[in-house]
């Protein structure tokens, strides 16, 4: 029995390096990094001093039926509105607000949120002990819950099937994405809005980041390093990805066009600690992901990685990538874009998704910033150092979330793609992808 | 980019009357809450009257905006509203009335 495809048919970000998904792309293709002093808050007395921001003029979506309420929202809210308005728009979805449609054409809401409103619960505690808790702010517990995020955009958009809210720190939008993808696959939904969303460049965070001695403290235009045998730290970002996916067959028939293919998905726990990831649970997640794909490790042509310039969490990823792919065959090439837009947290995976979904219809591979030498254990391993055309037919993306979530999606080229349907892939080979 | 709640203006020295009690008169306080309530709403309601029910008059308004713009409404005339009070309060004309009382027991306590 065959069993349903999903495609994703609009894309929508917010990212560092532009809020269209053309400027992310340029942005990641040219090697540019959005890295620098950080300027949302004074950080002198930080260590880090450096992140990846949004530019926030390029992010105004207060407007609408709830523009009073959208606008008292935390930031991580604000972005997955603008994704998620940019990815329908992207995709001419019909028939939305759905004003009554039933499951499964009603469609769904499926959004990571690592930590939600940061921000704004720090600045309620400081406003509470300011001026008493008289004073805290009616809208202070609906704009910094996690959930928030999903239901705005379902109650701004009118998608009227279910919105979930999948919280597992830096795994959480590749959660949502597989769950969605899971979903429409099984006949539950016909079409989803899926991604994930983070905006935490706050002390509060940065403080936590600092105990733990997780951020960089290189000079900006230096880090992070991915992979790298220097690095020493991550950068903060942020922004957010949703993506329209659609059952494929739906999906040909309304004459979308197809970005790529959402072909395998697989998320399993296990850590070598609370907040470190692990080799051998990488390996059976990419594994497995890869599996639920149906396809082989020689079928994997590139790696989207969580490598952010972690000292501890980098090196256990590559060796996974070489256990899981290469000791199988493959020859997956890997890159990060964590040096040009930091570490986003909950909307890591999405935000890899894109950038992936960019390669496939480019035929080329984005470069890991900053990274100079592969550390000796896996000095064998192909990691992408400048921009580079590629033949690629599938992408695997895996992050890891702090508490052992760890998840890994599989994206690629449908299987029978049409040039006329389908974005860019008319490029598909190597030797006749130009630069971007 | 445009977030959050309307910043509260600068409380201005309120003008006193002659009535020497230290209240604005019933007219100009009317205005004076009345353009509060449009800056925080971020519309005009200059069209509303004193019998205007708050609950119901303005386009849009639920609880929740009437709690946040009670907040908003304490800060511009630097008083704080009594909750079993305000839970009584109706239309327009006593929410004016009981600013203007908790503004003359102000003026009588900085004496």
């Amino acid at each position: 029995v065959s069993r349903r495809r999903v495609v994703v048919t609009g894309v929508g970000t917010v990212t560092p390096l532009g809020c269209s998904f053309e400027q992310y792309w340029d942005g990641l293709a040219g090697g540019r990094s959005a890295v620098g002093p950080l300027r949302r808050f004074d950080a002198d007395r930080f260590t880090c001093r450096l992140a990846a921001e949004v530019t926030l003029d390029d992010v105004e979506v207060a407007n609408g039926r709830y523009g009073h309420e959208i606008r008292r929202m935390d930031l991580f809210v604000h972005f997955a509105l603008a994704a998620a308005r940019a990815a329908v728009a992207d995709s001419n979805l019909p028939g939305l607000p759905s004003n009554g449609h039933r499951p499964p054409d009603a469609g769904g809401v499926f959004l990571g949120v690592g930590m939600g409103g940061l921000p704004h619960m720090e600045n309620g505690v400081l406003h509470q002990e300011a001026r008493g808790p008289r004073k805290t702010h009616p809208y202070l517990i609906p704009s910094l819950i996690p959930t928030m995020a999903a239901g705005m955009v379902g109650l701004d958009l009118g998608i009227e099937g279910p919105h979930y809210t999948l919280s597992s720190a830096c795994s959480s939008g590749t959660q949502a994405l597989g769950e969605a993808l899971w979903a429409i696959r099984s006949g539950r939904l016909s079409w989803a809005l899926a991604g994930g969303t983070e905006a935490v460049i706050t002390p509060i965070a940065f403080s936590g980041f600092q105990a733990m001695r997780a951020l960089s403290t290189l000079e900006a235009g230096s880090t992070p390093r991915p992979f790298d045998r220097r690095r020493d730290g991550m950068v903060v970002g942020e922004g957010a990805a949703l993506f329209v996916l659609e059952e494929h067959q739906r999906a040909i028939e309304r004459g979308a066009e197809i970005y790529g293919e959402l072909k395998g998905y697989a998320t399993v726990s296990g850590a070598d600690g609370i907040v470190l990831g692990s080799t051998a649970h990488t390996e059976r997640c990419m594994t497995a992901a890869v599996e639920d794909a149906g396809l082989t490790a020689q079928e994997i042509d590139a790696v989207f990685s969580r490598a952010g310039g972690l000292v501890h969490c980098d090196l256990r990823e590559l060796e996974a990538i070489r256990r899981s792919l290469w000791d199988r065959g493959g020859r997956p090439a890997a890159t990060s874009i964590e040096g040009h837009i930091g570490h986003t947290f909950g909307a890591s995976g999405p935000l890899n998704l894109a950038a992936a979904l960019g390669a496939l219809a480019h035929q080329r591979l984005p470069p890991t910033l900053h990274h100079e030498d592969l550390p000796p254990e896996v000095e064998e391993l192909d990691v992408v150092t400048t921009a580079r055309p590629a033949r690629l037919r599938n992408c695997l993306i895996d992050t890891f979330g702090f508490g052992g979530a760890n998840a890994a999606l599989v994206c690629g080229i449908p299987s029978a793609a049409t040039h006329d349907s389908t974005h860019g892939f008319e490029n598909h080979h190597p030797a006749d992808s130009g630069p971007c | 980019m445009n977030r959050g709640a309307p910043t509260r203006p600068p409380v201005k020295t309120l003008e006193r009357t002659s009535k020497g009690d230290g209240r604005v008169s019933e007219a100009s306080l009317f205005d004076r809450v009345v353009k509060h309530m449009g800056e925080y709403l971020e519309m005009d309601v200059s069209h509303l009257d004193p019998n205007a029910r708050i609950a119901t008059a303005i386009p849009g308004i639920d609880s929740m905006k009437i709690f946040e713009m009670v907040l908003y409404l304490e800060d511009c005339f630097e008083v704080e509203f009594e909750e079993k009070v305000m839970e009584k309060i109706d239309t327009l004309s006593e929410l004016v009335s009981y600013i203007d009382s908790k503004l003359a027991a102000k003026a009588v306590e900085a004496q």
